[in-house]
């Protein structure tokens, strides 16, 4: 029979001395999909990767046993699990890690020879190994590209492939025993993450304990058989998902999740303002570069233009287009990018610095403001605007860590603290900015967009999101960019159904 | 005690097991070499006197190297930087007979600074415009610089006969410390080393003091991010890497103005590569490039001091250890994880 994976007592220290997980005990049974849930920095991808290997553990083991749901002391018949990555893949456990880890300029294949053992690599096994692996799990990716060429959605197929087949590629006999992935969904429209959720239940059927980290209470609702939430380091919920009661059983999460106070997250709401009427702050034509073939709207005054549609399709191209970073595209566009502020979509490439100080971070961009007599800075200056920033949005306050230091949540904070905190630009262009972000925070970052835009009368935004009640928040209007053009307008009341179907619709142009 | 300067020191102590068996392999007593050394660098005013002589080109080098490093960038370029620099000295040098030194002085380190930032400029344009590695960019004009000089020097820049330029004016020397410190005799240190610890005192803060000099920071570490977010990345590594190239060109303050009084083939070779062991060693800080100046000066003056027993190469393979062990060191400190305080222990149980 498949074993459990058991783990108790997980405890992490960060280098600073605060713990980011602390004596956490969990289990995993296979045939089952469990949910870790929790705030930005509450300790789920440490518990993961602590589990899994990928970092030391200061306290703590993990073991594979036979009885379910094991009790808090280990019985004889559990084979302990020593830490380190390599013992963990030996006993077939996994992860998908929340900022990929692939090498750019490799291709799939490449990238898959990377998790390969022993002295000779035999790159035709591997690539056969990768493709059933990839027809398996019905994703269909070039496996000749190097990753860094592709999207954001399609690196992600690859990684979760190149994990379950890793224990195969290794060369080790076991069974994949439990596959974990950190925010897997961050990135995906609802449908693409309905998918998803169907081929990791496809991997749990065969016999894996699966285990997804989400900020989504409505993947829990639709797909969790279990709930685990970790608050600052601890855990306080650790139970089935009782689909038979789910408005209560999402409830207790929340509450789990964000402490009673909480429970109750305001809604944001659009400005019910229009648009201002005069000409409008952005016209785009027939931009064009890479995947973005026909990019051509426009926003008005005080609007908020939402572009849905699935990753890969454009959205990269059109920011750093507007954001002035791009090169050998065509198309015209007004106002340039010295009027632009962006959030870019990968938080790790394009939006921070990981090895400098949140300060800088925030500030990125504009120390040349703060300059004084001589050229030189004024500390008290730069420290004082990086706090509002900060504030605002809701990131991290303590100026001189290190961004690196941060988790994937928080650090997306800082990237949108930035990027609302100019206030010489008109125009926002935000892609995923609530991307990793846990749902009081996104409330929060939500309102703070909204108010930059309706801040002055000139300014407007586009937004870009997989996630379509993010956009009928914030939209006034929402586009849908599929195949490099726009292929639809909707009010922001459109259901998923409607926007769904401009998504996929098909291409106009042979 | 600090645990960076501990692995320093075994690192030291390492490369000084291994000098003593390739001097016990040369037939020769440790002790007696050891005593050669010492007195030949530290052990008299005249033997301190050379080891700050030759640790001065050594500052402005490592400085140059550094600052490259804060920009991302390798600059391996640093020796050919130098030659051009000092030739160039040592030739308008000739032409300022009759300038007084208030003037001429500062003329020339402009000029010396100019000339290694101008030779650094090809590289940085190749690296940030045509993305051609810098390092390949600075072997060639290292080669370049080589052979452009002798090709000078031979060419009439040489009085006829030798491989080196005419004296300079009187004006263009800088003072000798012996002239102020009696105790460092007539060794060839001069105000060029209180200048560079001026120059290096006065430079490294930019970096955290000045919106450029955080914009270099940040560009060598994220080009992409810092683009992103709008700061002009190419022009500030570019900066970064002339500047490079302008400091070390201040060497020749060292050789050419402190120490010869004119510019001959050779003259000062070597301080260029060991500038980049001397920014690795060094940190970043004031201390510790004034440090690892100090050691590789002492190396190089040792290695003249101990020349009559054993073949004054043999500190070059000193150093290379040096570099070596303090590398490998530098992992080992690395790889130990710092002591956890009780505090934390506690909360997480
Ligand atoms: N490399 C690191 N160095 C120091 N502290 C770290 C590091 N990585 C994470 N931490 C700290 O550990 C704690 C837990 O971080 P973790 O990444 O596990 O959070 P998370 O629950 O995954 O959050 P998110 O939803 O934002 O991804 C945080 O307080 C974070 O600051
Ligand atoms: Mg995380």
């Amino acid at each position: 029979m498949t074993k459990a994976i058991v783990a108790r007592g997980m405890t992490k220290i960060c280098d600073d001395g605060h713990p980011a997980i602390a004596g956490v005990d969990a289990s995993f049974e296979p045939g089952e999909l469990s949910v870790v849930c929790g705030e930005n920095g509450a300790g789920k991808s440490t518990l993961l990767r602590a589990i899994t290997g990928l970092i030391a553990r200061d306290a703590g083991a993990v073991a594979l046993a036979d009885r379910p749901r094991t009790p808090a002391t280990s019985s004889a018949t559990e084979a302990p699990v020593a830490p380190g990555a390599e013992a963990a893949l030996a006993a077939g456990l996994c992860m998908v890690q929340q900022h990929l880890a692939l090498v750019p300029i490799f291709s799939a294949v490449e990238n898959a020879v990377l998790f390969a053992r022993g002295g000779l690599v035999d790159h035709a096994a591997i690539e056969a190994l990768l493709k059933a692996t990839l027809d398996r799990l019905g994703f269909v990716v070039p496996l000749d590209v190097p990753v860094g060429k592709l999207s954001v959605a399609e690196r992600q197929r690859i990684e979760i492939a190149r994990a379950v087949a890793a224990p195969a590629l290794a060369g080790t006999k076991v069974p994949l025993r439990l596959l974990a992935l950190d925010e897997p969904t961050a990135v995906l429209t609802p449908a693409e993450a309905d998918g998803l959720y169907a081929v990791l239940r496809g991997i749990a059927e065969g016999g894996t304990a699966v285990v997804v980290v989400t900020h989504k209470l409505d993947e829990v609702r639709k797909f969790a058989d279990h709930v685990l939430v970790l608050r600052r380091g601890k855990k306080v919920h650790d139970a089935p998902f009782v689909r038979a009661d789910q408005d209560a059983a999402i409830d207790q999460v929340a509450r789990a999740m964000l402490g009673d106070a909480h429970a109750h997250l305001a809604h944001t709401h659009r400005s019910s303002e229009q648009g201002r009427g005069g000409a409008p702050a952005v016209v785009a034509e027939g931009l064009a570069l890479g995947a973005l073939r026909r990019g051509t709207f426009a926003i008005q005054r005080g609007e908020v233009l939402g572009i849905a549609g699935v990753e890969g399709n454009g959205q990269g191209e059109l920011v750093s287009i507007l954001a002035g970073v791009a090169r050998g595209w065509t198309g015209r566009v007004t106002p340039g990018p010295e009027a632009v502020t962006a959030i870019f979509p990968d938080r790790h490439a394009e939006g921070l610095v990981l090895d400098a100080t949140v300060e800088d971070n925030l500030l990125l961009g504009s120390h040349r403001d703060f300059s004084g007599p001589l050229g030189l800075l004024d500390g008290d200056a730069l420290a004082a605007e990086a706090l509002r920033r900060a504030r605002k949005a809701g990131a991290p306050t303590t100026l001189e860590a290190l961004a690196s230091s941060f988790s994937g949540g928080n650090q997306q904070k800082i990237v949108v603290a930035r990027a609302l905190g100019k206030s010489a630009p008109t125009v926002l262009v935000a892609a995923h900015p609530t991307r990793g972000v846990d749902v009081a925070a996104a409330a929060a970052i939500h309102q703070e967009l909204l108010r930059w835009v309706a801040a002055t009368p000139d300014r407007c935004a586009l937004v870009i999101s997989a996630d379509l009640d993010e956009l009928r928040t914030l939209s006034n209007r929402i586009v849908v960019l599929a195949h490099g053009e726009i292929t639809g307008e909707f009010t922001p009341d459109a259901t998923d159904a409607e926007l769904g179907a401009a998504m996929l619709s098909v291409e106009k142009h042979g | 005690m600090n645990r960076r300067v501990l692995g320093v020191v075994m690192a030291l102590l390492a490369a000084m097991i291994l000098f003593e068996c390739v001097v016990l392999g040369y037939g020769e007593s440790p002790r007696a070499v050891l005593r050669m050394l010492f007195e030949g660098t530290w052990g008299s005013g005249y033997g301190i006197g050379q080891t700050l002589f030759k640790a001065t080109p050594l500052l402005f080098t490592g400085l140059a190297v550094q600052v490259g490093l804060r920009a991302g960038l390798f600059n391996i370029g640093a020796e050919g930087q130098l030659v051009v620099a000092s030739f160039a000295v040592g030739w308008l040098g000739t032409k300022l007979g009759g300038l007084p030194a208030p003037v001429a002085i500062p003329l020339l380190l402009a000029t010396a600074f100019v000339a290694g930032a101008a030779w650094a400029l090809p590289t940085a344009i190749l690296r940030l415009r045509q993305n051609v590695h810098e390092v390949l960019g600075a072997i060639l004009s290292n080669r370049i610089a080589d052979a452009l000089v002798a090709a000078l020097l031979a060419g009439g820049a040489a009085i006829k006969g030798t491989v080196h330029t005419a004296d300079m004016g009187a004006g263009c020397m800088l003072p000798r410390l012996g002239a102020f410190v009696p105790a460092l005799g007539a060794s060839a240190a001069s105000l060029a080393l209180p200048l560079a610890l001026v120059v290096v005192a006065a430079v490294l803060p930019l970096f955290r003091k000045t919106a450029i000099g955080r914009e270099i920071v940040l560009s060598g570490s994220n080009p992409t991010a810092s683009t992103a977010a709008g700061v002009p990345v190419g022009l500030r590594r570019g900066l970064a890497y002339v500047a490079s190239g302008g400091l070390a060109g201040l060497g020749a303050a060292a050789t050419v103005l402190g120490y010869k009084g004119y510019y001959e083939q050779g003259l000062g070779s070597g301080a260029g590569f060991l500038g980049l062991a001397v920014a690795l060693l060094g940190r970043g800080s004031f201390f510790g490039l004034a440090l690892a100046a100090l050691l590789f000066g002492t190396l190089q003056q040792g290695g003249l001091a101990v020349n009559a027993i054993v073949p004054k190469e043999v500190m070059d393979v000193f150093a290379g250890v040096v570099i070596v062990a303090v590398a490998i060191a530098d992992r080992w400190v690395a790889a130990v994880p710092p002591v956890k305080t009780p505090a934390a222990a506690q909360g997480a149980a």
